[in-house]
């Protein structure tokens, strides 16, 4: 139960960061953020003491639902896609603007 | 036993893969090889389609329980065709000015292999990886200019659209542990009476949420003006036109799992100030793309509404919605390529400053004048069926009833407000368009008269029935209404004031876009309180 709240309050934080933070680099890792914790989530509720194997139910024995985890492993490679796109676009951000605050960003293109 | 879909899905991919490692402008060529072979597959699967009507392809060994599945049935196999359609004029389209870069058409095959996965997937994480693929390639496409805009609306793209596709895998992971298994058709099974449990509301929550990030509903339309607005013409007209469409092909999807009739009018509600945002917006914009892009929203909350009905299933509604997606995305194409070139031309996107465009474009301008007086939805052209038909499906009730004429009204506002780029004014001199775009355009032009034709010949398609009675006094006079106090209120309201300066320059910054994301979750969970 504490490791699921403490997952909860990860997913939390990582909203809070993304609605609050003015800076693209601390958008981007609270986007990190909240994809961890949604893994975590993912993965802790799939941990059942008593599980067994899904397809050979043969073997017997307890075994974890591997399922799971192999969506689990796709996603933390998209992730890691996407944290290295967003990370070459704010590079040439950068050097376009000489700024990463949301906020003078937004607003430089007001202007145009 | 066919594998179309698994075709359907890799031969784009493949071709795509095949273009970026040959890199050079000849291999580039393979692009429309691509779009043959589809049309080909496609034609070769027509006699197996034809009795089967609805089938599922597993792949693996293990029973549809585990393993991935495809489905295949009239709408996916339409999909199929109407994309080759019209990627073939996208790629036709941009064919001048592209033609160097192999990685460019890397992207937009793989973009139709994805789109094609978007369709044909009938579980759960297959849908999310395509849609997440789908939101970074989308995102490599929008920045393709490179330019300081663009860069910046991508990134607002990719953060913001993955944000909101992570909610999807929370709702998944909950749907997963509920059902032990991520299959549609069995998670309906499993779900059937389960409507009132607050971890089936939970998830449905997310889920329809994280399809409205992907597809701009009203709170979190954002992203979409502004990644539309910049990138590319051809690559605006694909996102716009199409891949808009996966969060709302989404939402079909969700829904016709999760059987919530608490829904319904909200659905409904939702799409009313969805369109009615679209709108209000769009109008006060002088920026040629910007209104289209606009449109789209407005169009998207049309959608909305029509599925709202798969709650408590009437035909109208959803055949209406189903008929708009694809009616709207050649519409929406065919305006933005030719936008594309009217903006290549004169330079400028401003539309107090391109006039005469009929003049001095003479094939580019009519064909737009074609695109704007269907998408407007004058009766027996193509916008006309989808609107006529979520227009019944509300008819019962007069309050949403009224806000649909309103949502009409406003559209033919609209795009009467682009109509004044073909005022005969200044230099009329005639300006160039090339062989390549005047091409790709009349295949459109052609492919819309198709569908138009085939839509009034034969109303019924796949279990739809979509008669809108185009030829009915009733549609014409209403038509006609609109048209009128379009006029007047066009007259009465010129957006020199400074009310629509405000209007114009309003954006959502990045956070409040997050907070809105949230709010939205917290809204829907609200609805399902009972009173």
């Amino acid at each position: 139960m504490l490791q699921l709240s403490l997952i909860l309050l990860m997913i939390g934080l990582g909203l809070y960061g993304l609605a609050t933070s003015r800076h693209l680099i601390k958008s981007i890792i609270f986007l990190n953020v909240l994809e961890a914790a949604v893994i975590l989530f993912f993965l802790r509720l799939f941990y059942l003491p008593e599980g067994t194997a899904p397809i050979i139910t043969s073997l017997g024995g307890e075994a974890v639902d591997p399922l799971p985890q192999a969506l689990m492993i796709t996603t933390i490679v998209i992730g890691a896609s996407v944290t290295a796109l967003a990370l070459m676009m704010s590079i040439k951000i950068y050097h376009q603007y000489g700024t990463l605050d949301w906020k003078i960003l937004l607003e430089k293109e007001d202007n145009q | 036993m066919s594998y179309y879909p698994l075709f359907a899905i890799l031969i784009p991919i493949i071709f795509a893969i095949v273009i970026y490692l040959m890199n050079n402008p000849k291999g580039n060529l393979l692009a429309f090889i691509a779009q043959a072979a589809l049309l080909v597959a496609g034609i070769r699967y027509f006699p197996f389609y034809l009795p089967e009507g609805e089938y599922y392809l597993v792949l693996g060994a293990f029973g549809d329980k585990l393993n991935i599945t495809l489905i295949s049935n009239t709408l996916t196999y339409g999909y199929g065709l109407l994309s080759v359609v019209l990627w073939f004029s996208v790629i036709l389209y941009s064919w001048p000015h592209q033609k160097q870069s192999s990685s460019y058409y890397f992207f937009l095959l793989f973009l139709q292999g994805v789109f094609m996965g978007i369709v044909h997937t009938h579980d759960f994480f297959n849908r999310f990886l395509f849609i997440e693929i789908a939101t970074i390639l989308s995102g490599i496409l929008i920045i393709y200019k490179k330019d300081g805009p663009s860069l910046r609306a991508g990134i607002y793209y990719i953060v913001f659209n993955t944000a909101g596709i992570l909610l999807f895998l929370i709702g998944l992971s909950m749907l997963y542990r509920l059902t032990g298994t991520l299959h549609m058709g069995r998670v309906q099974e499993a779900l059937s009476d389960m409507d009132q449990d607050p971890t089936v509301i939970l998830i449905f929550v997310l889920m329809c949420v994280s399809m409205g990030v992907k597809s701009a509903f009203f709170p979190v339309y954002n992203w979409l003006p502004r990644a539309h607005s910049v990138a590319t013409s051809s690559i605006s007209a694909v996102l716009s036109g199409i891949m808009v469409k996966s969060g709302v092909l989404g939402l079909y999807k969700i829904q016709q799992v999760f059987p919530m009739e608490a829904y319904k009018d909200f659905f409904i509600f939702l799409g009313m100030i969805t369109a009615l945002c679209g709108l209000f917006f769009g109008i006060s914009q002088t920026n040629i793309k910007r209104l289209l892009a606009f449109s789209t929203i407005s169009h998207i909350g049309f959608i909305v509404m029509g599925l709202s009905s798969l709650a408590v299933p009437t035909s109208e509604g959803v055949s209406g919605a189903m008929v708009h997606i694809v009616n709207h995305g050649f519409l929406k194409i065919l305006l933005f390529l030719g936008a594309g070139s009217i903006v290549r031309n004169y330079k400028t996107y401003d539309l107090d400053r391109i006039r005469g465009v009929l003049h001095r474009m003479p094939i580019v301008g009519s064909v737009m004048i074609f695109g704007i007086l269907s998408i407007m939805g004058t009766p027996m052209l193509l916008g006309y069926q989808g609107k006529a038909l979520i227009g019944t499906m509300l008819r019962d009730q007069p309050l949403f009833y009224f806000g649909y004429h309103v949502i009409n009204l406003g559209t033919i506002i609209l795009f009467g407000r682009l109509l004044q780029i073909f005022i005969p004014r200044g230099s009329l001199t005639s300006l160039a368009v090339s062989i390549y775009e005047r091409l790709a355009l009349g295949i459109l032009t052609a492919g819309i008269v198709f569908l138009n034709l085939y839509q009034l010949i034969f109303p019924n398609f796949g279990g739809l029935h979509f008669y809108g009675k185009p030829f009915s006094l009733g549609a014409w006079s209403f038509f006609l209404l609109y048209l009128v106090s379009a006029y007047f209120l066009i007259r009465l309201f010129p957006l020199t004031s400074s009310f629509f300066r405000k209007v114009r320059g309003f954006e959502l910054s990045f956070q409040a876009a997050n907070y809105m994301m949230v709010v939205f979750i917290f809204l829907m969970l609200l609805w399902s309180v009972p009173l």
